[in-house]
């Protein structure tokens, strides 16, 4: 989908910025979207994946960027990472509920939200030490309390408080984040 | 507080004052989420939120973040999750992944140690548990009341979005009230069949290896069997029993009256057989008691404590025309006389 014109809108005010993102786009999209289409070998995959990466660019707005394409692209990797994760937590999920016949019958909506909500919480998590995360998966997900998750992991009572105010805390920096770019957006 | 692993963010959240403020909030959940908070913890947690309004929208943030995985598929979204955090996607999670497995095999010891034993871990290390013959009441945090009936274990997690019950094995009563957090949390009790909602009530659960029994005394109970085809939930009014596994739910029968005298620890048989006394007497009886085919049809009434079963069985030899061989020390056999 090629950005529309709104997209300028919001978070660039000055003209000379808006003018500087309209040059970068016009200079490095046709570059972006091959780099992107040579990893992906999907032209829709592409196509979006190239718009949200000026999308992000315009909502963090650097004044100036010397090294457009090494910007552009570790930016749009990530999202390369993201999409992959996506597409194994949507795939796995898919195929867990096989054995879950009543959570079939959900709705394609009800699916994609799921979905969602976990790829926001894998994101969320990503990063903190496997442990920490089994801990917080297992209180979370699995409803267990703290004694057991200690005896599984091997550790006491009071490390598990610790790890899931960590990761409680990760939680919680993402959903800021995730917060204020779609407050932007 | 102690000091977070986690280095402040350099972008996303704006001021260190805010990172402060989810620090806090993090903190507390993981207290509150222990479901053994100390009252005094609980004080200093309501003074923390009523401090100011940033507090109260940390919170917010953190029910929210709750929320979100209560609403999840268990089973499913763990699959999902653990695939993804072990698919290999770049050098950095390459990396990761092999400290990943070094920590697994770490955690893999403890849990090939537990499952030998053989009871499930969860249910030895339940917090909540009676042997055989002992009958327990419990508190809990909420003000609820729950009874522990002989050979019981369950676990109690109140969290901040909900408050669970799983019963593992033996039988609970439980007298609700209303919740003492401000959003009214639902009250759910889990067994291996299914979950069931509390309505404001007062119920009993027992969980047998093939099948769970709910008996509700008040209000109404709702069950959602854990393996059924849609998801529709049943609906158990007062004055109501019914036995479901999980996959099916029985035709519900009337409650005899008096159901849940065993939190006074007493049997009351109103023309019992004798047959059911003795399978109610079994569980409270360190050993084994049987009937033989000709003194089945045998009708009791009365109230009988389960404290003392060998002079209740010496009372219905006085009383009823049976005699008691003791085939074994702890095996005891009921004749027609």
């Amino acid at each position: 989908m090629p950005p529309s014109p709104s997209l300028l809108s919001p978070t660039i005010s000055q003209p000379n910025q808006r003018e500087r993102f309209a040059r970068l786009y016009s200079q490095h999209h046709g570059w972006l979207y091959s780099w992107l289409y040579k990893k992906l070998g999907c032209v829709q995959q592409a196509e979006d994946i190239s718009h949200d990466t000026f999308v992000k660019l315009l909502k963090k707005a650097p004044t100036l960027l010397r090294e457009p394409r090494a910007y552009l692209s570790t930016v749009a990797h990530g999202l390369v990472v993201n999409h992959w994760r996506r597409r194994d937590i949507e795939q796995n999920y898919l195929a867990a509920l096989a054995s879950e016949p009543e959570l079939q019958a959900c709705s394609p909506e009800a699916r994609a939200i799921v979905i969602e909500t976990l790829l926001q919480i894998d994101n969320a998590l990503n990063g903190l030490p496997s442990a920490v995360r089994e801990a917080f998966l297992l209180s979370q997900l699995d409803g267990l309390s703290y004694k057991v998750i200690a005896s599984r992991l091997g550790v006491c009572e009071r490390t598990i408080k610790n790890y899931m105010a960590r990761a409680m805390l990760h939680c919680l920096m993402a959903a800021n984040d995730h917060d204020i770019d779609e407050s932007s957006r | 507080m102690s000091a977070s692993h986690t280095s402040p963010p350099t972008e996303g959240v704006s001021t260190h004052q805010e990172f402060e403020q989810l620090e806090q909030a993090a903190h507390w959940f993981a207290v509150m989420q222990s479901g053994n908070a100390s009252a005094h913890e609980q004080q200093q947690w309501q003074r923390w939120l009523a401090e100011n309004d940033q507090h109260q929208q940390a919170w917010q943030q953190v029910e929210g973040i709750c929320q979100q995985f209560n609403q999840l598929p268990a089973k499913p979204s763990r699959a999902a999750l653990d695939a993804a955090s072990n698919s290999v996607i770049n050098p950095v999670i390459n990396r990761r992944q092999a400290v990943k497995g070094l920590a697994a095999a770490a955690i893999a010891l403890p849990i090939w140690q537990l499952s030998r034993q053989r009871q499930w871990p969860e249910q030895l290390l339940a917090s909540h548990l009676t042997s055989v013959g002992e009958i327990r009441q419990f508190t809990l945090d909420d003000g609820s009341q729950i009874w522990l009936n002989s050979a019981t274990s369950a676990d109690v997690i109140y969290n901040v979005g909900l408050r669970r019950i799983v019963l593992y094995s033996g039988e609970i009563y439980i007298e609700t009230t209303k919740d003492t957090l401000q959003a009214s949390r639902p009250l759910v009790v889990d067994t291996r069949h299914g979950r069931l909602r509390a309505l404001g009530t007062r119920f009993s659960v027992r969980h047998h290896h093939e099948n769970t029994h709910l008996a509700v005394m008040e209000s109404a109970v709702e069950i959602s069997l854990k393996n059924s085809p849609n998801t529709q939930k049943h609906r158990i009014n007062a004055g109501q029993q019914v036995s479901f596994n999980d996959e099916f739910i029985q035709p519900a029968t009337t409650l005899p009256a008096m159901a849940e005298s065993w939190t006074q620890g007493m049997i009351i048989a109103d023309n019992m057989r004798l047959d059911d006394f003795i399978e109610q007497l079994n569980r409270y009886y360190r050993g084994h008691l049987s009937v033989d085919p000709s003194a089945t049809d045998l009708r009791l009434v009365g109230a009988y404590p389960v404290t003392d079963i060998d002079r209740i069985l010496a009372a219905l030899e006085q009383s009823h025309p049976i005699s008691i061989s003791h085939t074994l020390p702890w095996w005891k056999t009921i004749r027609a006389r």
